[in-house]
């Protein structure tokens, strides 16, 4: 009995380290390949913990090797958006300036129930109240209300804010997606003054207002 | 950054590791193996003196070699390699010739064939 405790506990630590490694606190804050590697993790820690025939340094080294393929994609993600986009995919824009978008709900295989049940959860029971409703590549709901609760606008004036350029790199899809092209911002880049090779974010909303953030 | 670096130096410290485990794993296997054939000859021409001795000669190697190897060999196999010696053993202090040869070429087999399934080959990966 001795023994199992004290597998257990080794274990437990190598997990713990492991969880502190991949840097979350909280599982709903997972990427899909993250929330991936986490579950194997603990379905790898159980077997040598409870079985005694296991070698427990089998189980270490599945878990370091889980861990190692993690960090790699992590990585690899940061550096590469075709990496980033498979092991995260995209976030799905659901209520549309306030219109639902159904093919965007069939793609995510969600009903229009879940979509009320999820603003419920996220304390907005009144659809009409949505302007935008993004589900993220974590799962989570990100809403922006048409009023907040005084009555007055909110967020809506602006609308969504879409990334332009992300770590000195253009976001093609989201030009396209604001009916904008690589020429109309450089344009805009030329006017302001800025090289697109020191820009690490670049924002607009849609009122146009621009929101850089630049490489020290 | 930092993480990666790290990731890498372990993952370098693990495929160094494991090739070296695995040629000291195989060195082990080896002598053992010369052990056996030793064992098993003098078992054949009936030198129950010789056989007597190597047996406890054999059974000490096993007990230091067994504790080394559990760390990265799974405790059943290394069970059942204590099982098969020591039957070999009861055996031939009996003067069964025939039941401890075959309990000695179970034991042969297995010791042989640990390296075998813990060599980076594709048929052990699949």
């Amino acid at each position: 009995m001795l023994v199992i405790f004290l597998r257990t506990i080794i274990i437990y630590f190598v997990v713990l380290i492991g969880m502190r490694i991949m840097g979350k606190s909280e599982i709903s804050q997972f990427q899909p390949f993250e929330f991936v590697v986490a579950i194997m993790i603990a379905d790898m820690a159980i077997i040598p913990m409870q079985d005694t025939g296991i070698s427990i340094m089998n189980g270490i080294v599945s878990i370091i090797a889980l861990l190692i393929v993690h960090i790699l994609i992590s990585v690899i993600s940061i550096k590469s958006k075709k990496v980033y986009k498979v092991t995260s995919g995209n976030p799905s824009i659901l209520i549309n300036r306030g219109k639902i978008d159904m093919k965007e709900m069939e793609k995510q295989n969600m009903t229009i129930n879940e979509l009320i049940e999820r603003l419920r959860q996220a304390s907005y029971p009144y659809i009409e109240e949505v302007y935008y409703a993004i589900l993220e590549t974590s799962g989570e709901l990100s809403v922006i209300e048409k009023q907040d609760k005084s009555g007055k606008n909110g967020n809506s004036e602006r609308g969504l804010q879409t990334s332009l350029v992300i770590n000195k790199k253009i976001e093609y899809n989201n030009l396209n997606r604001i009916g904008r092209d690589e020429k109309w911002l450089r344009n805009k880049l030329r006017k302001l003054r800025l090289r697109l090779e020191d820009i690490i974010l670049l924002s607009i909303d849609e009122q146009e207002n621009i929101v850089t953030y630049m490489e020290e | 950054m930092k993480k990666l670096v790290w990731a890498v130096i372990v993952l370098i410290i693990f495929v160094a590791s494991s090739f070296a485990i695995e040629a000291k794993l195989k060195q082990s296997v080896d002598s053992m193996l010369l052990k056996i054939q030793e064992l098993t000859n003098n078992l054949k021409n009936e030198n129950w003196n010789y056989v007597d001795t190597s047996f406890e000669e054999m059974v000490n190697i096993w007990e230091e070699k067994g504790k080394v190897w559990s760390v990265i060999i799974d405790h059943n196999e290394i069970d059942q390699l204590t099982i098969a010696l020591y039957k070999s053993k009861t055996f031939a202090n009996y003067r069964e010739k025939e039941e401890a040869l075959a309990e000695l070429k179970q034991f042969e087999f297995m010791v042989d064939h640990i390296p075998k399934i813990h060599k980076l080959e594709l048929k052990n990966i699949l």
